[in-house]
């Protein structure tokens, strides 16, 4: 056990929103933006939040296992599967614990998000239950999840533009653009993503501290940065926290409940348009976390200052305020400098 | 920890309680908890590409979820949930609405977006891995939206029970529970009167009882009546370890709905009585 392993839970917040934009389109539906046909609440995907962390990991050099469709495969031999080919006994345990290390190390968002792998011995079963041993069967199971998204408001969609011209090609050797691609987009939506850090089936792909640390960054930084394509501009970080429990095995579960839209604070859904439309009530997500402070170690926290917030009836500020409110309920929080501190958990120079 | 090998299930090392005895399936006593969520996926097992869901979580699921509260690991819980030791009721709370959610994943099917490497004659192990480049597949998957479900849970295991009883007790989970698949995170409330109730066994020589839970083998239970309507689904009810798989042993038809309790013709049921409520336990 070294002094990086993970001991604490985590139960994190991440609330986004998206102006004229389309945050998930449904590839069953003509890409039109994924919503709930009964309550017109929009959905954005586990897959979708995970598609763009895994490409911020990327964008920083760390190893990635599920690339970008088209990526080149480079990394393959990198991440030590090729490795394996050359391992032909069973004794040589170590040397296939190794490699799973190495894959492990190499490979950050298997880390977090875990994946499926599968092994065929050709003769030798003891070989294969070693190497299946090693690796855990080849399942594994993400310590970090993340559940899709429901928008907090109704959504409607933008009802300009519904087809468009490409005049850029869509593959690399084809010359002409696209025909005919709908390009439908949300007016205003704000999505309160909820996720879990297991403490114990961290051990499984080894995510470590510094990971689970990392994830206070990269959760801001990926939706500024990797939300540049044409239909997903527009989306923009508001409100990070994880709360990170002293108590072992203790989370709340639903934290994410904690946060309405402040009906009397913010425009009719139908007329929501932009961040300053709306106002975030927190006063749940406030009394819960003060209700149960004897488990929470500590809150860490980034809020965006165009997000106003209210608690109890009353404006209090905005999203960046909203460790003054926690402190003032008994709750310990740290303000997370995200441009401050992420490069000090890029990947070291070698 | 300082016994490595107290494992996970036994948070109180020193606590010593009386599990629940079964008579005819029925228990002298139960756990009880409410599972929510914003999502739910149980996959019908006889389904492929769509990935359809039951509305009602199998009892093997059920006891998958409780055994990631315990923190007892995959294939190592199935004895502790034999129908003969143990006995589950279901209820569902609330409308049980779905809504389908294609995804874009990595292919899964070896055949196709598989990449291997490795030795493909003579020793050695070839592995097999989803080629993360490759283009992705669309899966269908049918979600339930606000899934809840109330649990009444009965294993005669007395380190599953106290385990269980403590972690429902502390509001604590060694694994996080979650509903179906990994990510639709599941969240666990507790009765205010308390998380272990006494189970009066109802009898079942009345022509007619009205149950409050989900009525399991009601192919031949159920009374239909004017007005009220009633899913029934064939769920898998057991497994057991199969090599490096499980499978499933048993099969039940549940009969369940989200309005008013059901009518069941007693016959054949485990029916007990839990805080007024007639539980069918199976």
């Amino acid at each position: 056990m070294t002094d990086n392993t993970v001991e604490n839970r985590s139960e994190i917040v991440f609330i986004t929103d998206a102006q004229d934009c389309n945050p998930n389109g449904n590839p069953l539906g003509e890409n039109r933006p994924r919503k709930d046909p009964i309550t017109d609440q929009a959905v954005v995907t586990d897959v979708r939040l995970k598609r763009y962390l895994r490409d911020q990991l990327d964008a920083d050099d760390h190893g990635v296992f599920i690339k970008k469709t088209g990526d080149e495969s480079e990394v393959r031999a990198r991440l030590a599967l090729d490795v394996l080919g050359d391992i032909d006994d069973a004794d040589a345990i170590e040397e296939i614990e190794d490699i799973r290390d190495d894959f492990l190390d190499a490979a950050t968002d298997v880390r977090y998000f875990g994946a499926t792998l599968s092994f065929n011995a050709d003769t030798d079963d003891d070989l294969l239950d070693a190497v299946a041993e090693a690796f855990d069967g080849g399942n594994y199971t993400g310590p970090v999840q993340f559940s899709p998204a429901r928008s907090l408001n109704a959504v409607e969609e933008n009802e300009e533009s519904n087809t468009l011209t490409s005049v850029i090609a869509t593959q690399d050797d084809k010359k002409t653009g696209g025909f005919d691609l709908d390009d439908n987009r949300l007016k205003y939506a704000i999505f309160p993503f909820h996720g879990l850090v297991d403490e114990n089936g961290a051990s499984d792909t080894k995510l470590t501290r510094t990971d689970v640390e990392r994830l206070d960054t990269l959760c801001w930084r990926a939706m500024k940065n990797q939300t540049i394509s044409r239909s997903k501009m527009g989306q923009e970080p508001r409100l990070y926290v994880r709360v990170e429990y002293a108590t072992n095995g203790y989370h709340v579960g639903d934290l994410h409940n904690g946060f309405d839209l402040d009906a009397e604070r913010s425009k009719p859904e139908p007329e929501l348009r932009n961040v300053t439309d709306a106002t975030l009530d927190v006063t749940k997500f406030v009394n819960r976390l003060a209700s149960v402070n004897d488990h929470v170690e500590t809150v860490h926290f980034v809020g965006d200052e165009y997000l106003d917030v209210s608690y109890n009836g009353e404006q209090y500020g905005t999203a960046a305020d909203l460790d003054t409110l926690l402190e003032d309920h008994g709750v310990p929080t740290r303000e997370i400098e995200v441009y401050n501190e992420f490069e000090q958990t890029l990947p070291a120079d070698e | 920890m300082t016994n490595a090998n107290a494992g996970a299930m036994d948070p109180a090392p020193d606590r010593s309680e009386a599990p629940p005895e079964l008579t005819d399936g029925v228990p002298d006593s139960c756990l009880v908890c409410t599972v929510r969520g914003d999502w739910a996926h149980f996959r019908r097992i006889d389904r492929t590409v769509t990935k359809q869901t039951y509305r009602l979580p199998p009892r093997t699921t059920v006891a998958g979820l409780l055994a990631a509260i315990v923190g007892v690991g995959r294939d190592e819980y199935y004895d502790v949930f034999d129908p003969a030791v143990s006995a589950v009721g279901i209820e569902a709370v609330g409308d049980l609405r779905t809504m389908t959610q294609p995804s874009l994943g990595v292919g899964t099917n070896p055949k196709e977006t598989f990449g291997t490497v490795g030795k493909t004659r003579g020793k050695g192990i070839s592995v097999s891995f989803p080629d993360t480049t490759d283009n992705r597949q669309i899966h269908s998957y049918e979600y339930i939206v606000d899934p809840a479900y109330r649990l009444y849970i009965a294993v005669e295991d007395e380190a599953f029970h106290t385990a269980l009883k403590h972690h429902l007790e502390r509001g604590t989970s060694h694994y996080p529970p979650s509903l179906g698949l990994s990510e639709l995170l599941a969240r666990v409330e507790t009765p205010e009167s308390g998380v272990e109730h006494d189970v009066t066994a109802v009898s079942t020589d009345d022509e007619t009882v009205t149950v409050d839970s989900a009525i399991p083998e009601a192919v031949e239970t159920i009374i239909p009546s004017a007005g009220a309507s009633h899913h029934v689904e064939r769920l898998p009810a057991a497994m057991e370890a199969d090599g490096r798989n499980r499978r499933t042993t048993e099969f039940t038809d549940y009969a369940f709905t989200d309005e008013d309790a059901l009518k069941a013709s007693g016959d054949g049921l485990s029916l007990g009585e839990v805080d007024g409520r007639t539980i069918a336990f199976y």
